[in-house]
């Protein structure tokens, strides 16, 4: 007589996995919020008898229950680590539009690259070179304006990982030439307006073993963002010398898994080699406040809340906020006046940046994501003495928020 | 609802396959056709009623078929007409009335008539349900199917969810004792799950895996479209097809051996075909067997001599393409294939028959992927871009192109290999070995397969909202 232990092992096995994940729906008490992807995870949807009918009919009711057994699957943080593993060893170095380097260096090479503005090319590595020339002419409109207004204006366009890391990740550095290539040709001519190229120095850095980048996550390191401060100073006509590195003394914040490695899936497993996040300090720093307007305000530069969680490099700044001053305050307490005034227009990348530069400066920095267009209008009602953009090219190729300024 | 999806896993399956082994056999099909109407309704409850108007009329109609088939064919034979007349009409109207409209606009003097006639949603489905029922009516008027006189083992038959959505078509005399009487065994039931999760895994893994890269070839075209664009979409094109559609044959056929029913087979290793006339012989076979037995035959067949036979190709051929879809491009994929058919059928199968099988498969394979590319083409002149672009395009690639295919060639490779015989063979093979350690062995595999494919559909869910995008 045939043995049909292993049929039954297996029919075992596979009700088990059956009814242990439904059970789990009802027994298990998962987290709200999914600290990996930043998100609100779906909840059970709760209706009122009458109304559960018309939500059936329509789909909505069948829509929220896919995403609650999705979001609040057992053990879904593991099987999602599964699946980059597989993904990565199946995709030759690359995984849902991560490329993985050496040493663990990921980078992000698909985005959601611009076509119009109801239209964006789904997990591209191209990029529509009209739309950067767009952006490249709102620049250089504005540089001319704020010139009348004898406001100089300098733009750090900051390369991202991939254009930083191409070396080590065996990806093609010619789109990041060609697209850093495009942005010069278009604005070198502009007399008034300081352009600030950091990706061939932060590229000879990344190639000399330098730990310019974050290895996970996609902002540039404390160290990259040093360099770009050292270039922004240079570039300014102002006659501030730089502190040196020695003037610093470095916090390292072990353990920081970045957005790269959480859209690489592969955040809790062994393929990733969390980052360390280095804070640069001063004894001094306390005497800076941060404010948004909005009853945010603090003392220093960093949140500190933040770098018990996951999503460390929000530490900085308190995180994204769409307007932020910056001053120095004296030790009573008052604002230290008869600094130069800097206006930053800026996303993410500025926020390790800034820190350094309110050494020099009192600062009000503008998200560009945030609204706020006409900065040559605002540059003189806060009556600052210079303009920053700190853009990184990500959202040049994604977003059509540089273009609207004026 | 989709196989691959929690919901699925952890929701429907326990609770309908639990309370089926639960309760007595006489009220199985009572559940199944209850658990069916909740998996189909539940994206579109309200398409949900074509579906039940389809098949109450052929259920009704399907009773004068049978008591006057014999003594009174005409008024039985009308009946017919009418049954499939409905069932058509109605796939004719959610699906085709877009394409017709469409098609008529081009006239001018039609267009203004044309402005207020409303589209409807595609009832899911529905080419599969609606040949399943004609196939029942068919039968039963040639005299190969009994009358089914329960209304809810009717139901069941029509909507049981394994093949409800995605087929494979299941005749109406393949489960008609299935229906009445069956039995699920250790050895069936096992075999079930098997073929489940080997097909959640073809699907979500490699199915899912090749259309993103199809996606990325596609949409790197918008930029700059080089040869190796084009050859990258209609290689994983080939694949994506392959491992989505015989992926959920593959979980349909083994959801039914677990619920006692033995689905047809739907896929034979296509793409190891030797002909295009081998490759329809071993891709969607129960379509091909549906439009074999209910159009070409009845049609005449080949026996009508040679004009007829191409006439009946024809339709054939352009009913499959329309089928497909309800747009140009799959009729020209239905008319492509009728040429290379007829071409076989004339001179070219004993010329194929002569050269070393490898050329064969070449052939075969080449001319399979380009109609791949004219059937996910959104209109035949973009398709006719890309097939150009095969041997002349403007640059033979980029570098974000090249990167792409080349990180992509591990998965592309293990792809192939898994879409041709050889892994079957190999499991062949080693059942033959009389250790336990093999049959342990494979049981650890289906289940790491079901676990990989567990964790890609959690994957699939996975979507960072990532700092920058505040």
């Amino acid at each position: 007589m045939k043995n049909k232990t292993p049929e039954i092992i297996l029919i075992f096995s596979f009700c088990f996995i059956l009814f242990f994940g439904m059970a789990s729906y009802v027994t298990s008490t998962s987290p709200d919020f999914s600290e990996d992807e930043n998100r609100v995870l779906a909840a059970l949807p709760r209706y009122k008898r009458d109304d559960v009918v018309g939500a059936w009919s329509e789909g909505k009711l069948s829509r929220q229950l896919n995403s609650y057994f999705s979001d609040r699957l057992v053990f879904r943080r593991q099987l999602v680590g599964m699946q980059g593993a597989a993904g990565a060893a199946l995709g030759g170095g690359a995984s849902r539009g991560v490329a993985m380097g050496r040493d663990g260096q990921l980078a992000t090479y698909l985005f959601d690259a611009y076509l119009s503005p109801t239209r964006r090319a789904s997990s591209s590595d191209f990029f529509l070179e009209s739309h950067i020339a767009e952006q490249c002419a709102a620049v250089k409109r504005l540089a001319n304006e704020l010139q009348k207004q004898n406001i100089d204006l300098c733009f750090l366009p900051a390369p991202r990982v991939v254009d930083v890391c191409a070396a080590s990740l065996n990806y093609p550095a010619q789109p990041s030439d060609k697209l850093m290539g495009l942005i010069k040709s278009r604005l070198s001519d502009t007399q008034s307006l300081a352009l600030i190229d950091m990706l061939s120095p932060l590229r000879q850095a990344s190639a000399r073993g330098e730990y310019v980048m974050y290895r996970t996550d996609h902002h540039w390191t404390a160290e990259g963002a040093y360099m770009a401060y050292l270039e922004i100073m240079a570039a300014l006509p102002y006659n501030e010398i730089p502190l040196v590195r020695e003037d610093f003394s470095a916090r390292k914040i072990e353990n920081f898994i970045g957005t790269t490695a959480s859209r690489a899936c592969i955040g809790s497993t062994p393929l990733c080699r969390p980052d360390v996040m280095e804070i640069w300090e001063r004894e001094d720093d306390q005497s800076f406040t941060v404010r948004d307007g909005n009853g945010f305000e603090m003392r220093g530069f960093i949140d500190e809340k933040f770098l018990s969680g996951k999503d460390k490099y929000g530490a900085l700044l308190g995180g994204t906020r769409n307007y932020l001053e910056i001053f120095k305050t004296d030790a009573t307490g008052a604002r230290v006046t008869e600094r130069p005034h800097l206006l930053v227009v800026k996303d993410s990348f500025a926020n390790s940046v800034i820190p350094l530069l309110a050494r020099h400066f009192d600062i009000t920095a503008v998200h560009l994501s945030g609204g706020m267009t006409d900065v040559s209008k605002y540059a003189r009602e806060c009556d600052a003495d210079a303009v920053l953009i700190l853009y990184n090219l990500e959202n040049m190729v994604t977003a059509d928020h540089l273009n609207r300024v004026k | 609802m989709v196989f691959s999806s929690p919901i699925f896993l952890f929701g429907f399956l326990p609770v309908s396959l639990g309370l089926y082994f639960l309760i007595s056999r006489r009220w199985q099909n009572a559940w199944l056709f209850l658990v069916s109407l909740v998996f189909y309704s539940w994206g579109e409850p309200v398409l949900c009623v074509v579906m039940l108007l389809s098949m109450t009329s052929a259920y009704l109609l399907a009773f004068p078929i049978s008591k006057y088939k014999a003594d009174r064919p005409r008024l039985a034979r009308l009946c017919l007409f009418v049954s499939v007349g409905i069932n058509l009409a109605l796939l004719i109207f959610f699906k085709y009335t877009g394409f017709i409209i469409d098609n008529l606009r081009l006239i001018p003097a039609l267009s203004p008539f044309l402005d207020g006639i409303r589209r409807f949603a595609l009832p899911i489905g529905i080419s599969f349900y609606t040949f399943q029922i004609i196939s029942y009516t068919a039968d039963l008027w040639r005299g190969n199917a009994q009358l089914q006189k329960n209304y809810i083992s009717f139901g069941c038959y029509v909507t049981m969810f394994p093949q409800l959505i995605a087929g494979p078509i299941v005749k109406y005399s393949d489960v008609d004792t299935a229906l009445r009487t069956r039995s699920v065994t250790i050895d069936g039931f096992a075999t079930g799950i098997r073929r489940f999760a080997v097909g959640l895994a073809k699907k979500i893994i490699f199915g899912d895996g090749a259309g993103a890269l199809f996606a990325y070839f596609l949409q790197s075209r918008e930029f700059s479209p080089t040869a190796l664009s084009a050859w990258g979409m209609m290689i994983s094109y080939t694949l994506q097809i392959y491992f989505d559609f015989s992926g959920y044959s593959d979980m349909a056929i083994g959801l039914g051996r677990m619920l006692g029913f033995d689905f047809p087979e739907n896929f034979n290793y296509p793409y190891a075909a030797r002909s295009v006339t081998d490759f329809w012989r071993r891709w969607h076979i129960t379509l091909s067997s549906f439009f074999r037995e209910y159009v070409y035959i009845p049609l005449g067949g080949n026996r009508r001599g040679r004009a007829r036979t191409y006439l009946n190709l024809t339709v054939v051929w352009l009913l499959t393409g329309l089928w497909h879809g309800a747009a140009w491009n799959f009729v020209l994929w239905g008319a492509y294939y009728l040429i290379f058919l007829i071409a076989e059928k004339t001179f070219l199968l004993k010329l194929l028959d002569r050269v070393p099988a490898v050329l064969g498969r070449i052939y075969t394979l080449f001319t399979v992927g380009v109609g791949w590319l004219l059937f996910s083409a959104t209109s035949a002149t973009d398709a006719l871009s890309v097939i150009k672009d095969l041997f002349a395009a403007p640059a033979l690639t980029t570098p974000q192109v090249s990167f792409a295919a080349t990180s992509a060639l591990p998965f592309l490779l293990l792809a192939a290999v898994l879409a041709t015989p050889l892994p079957k063979q190999l499991c062949q093979w080693l059942s033959r070995r009389p250790s336990p350690a093999v049959k342990y062995a494979e049981s650890a595999a289906i289940l790491l397969l079901l676990m990989l494919g567990v964790a890609f559909a959690a994957g699939s869910s996975y979507s960072p909202f990532l700092y920058f995008n505040f």
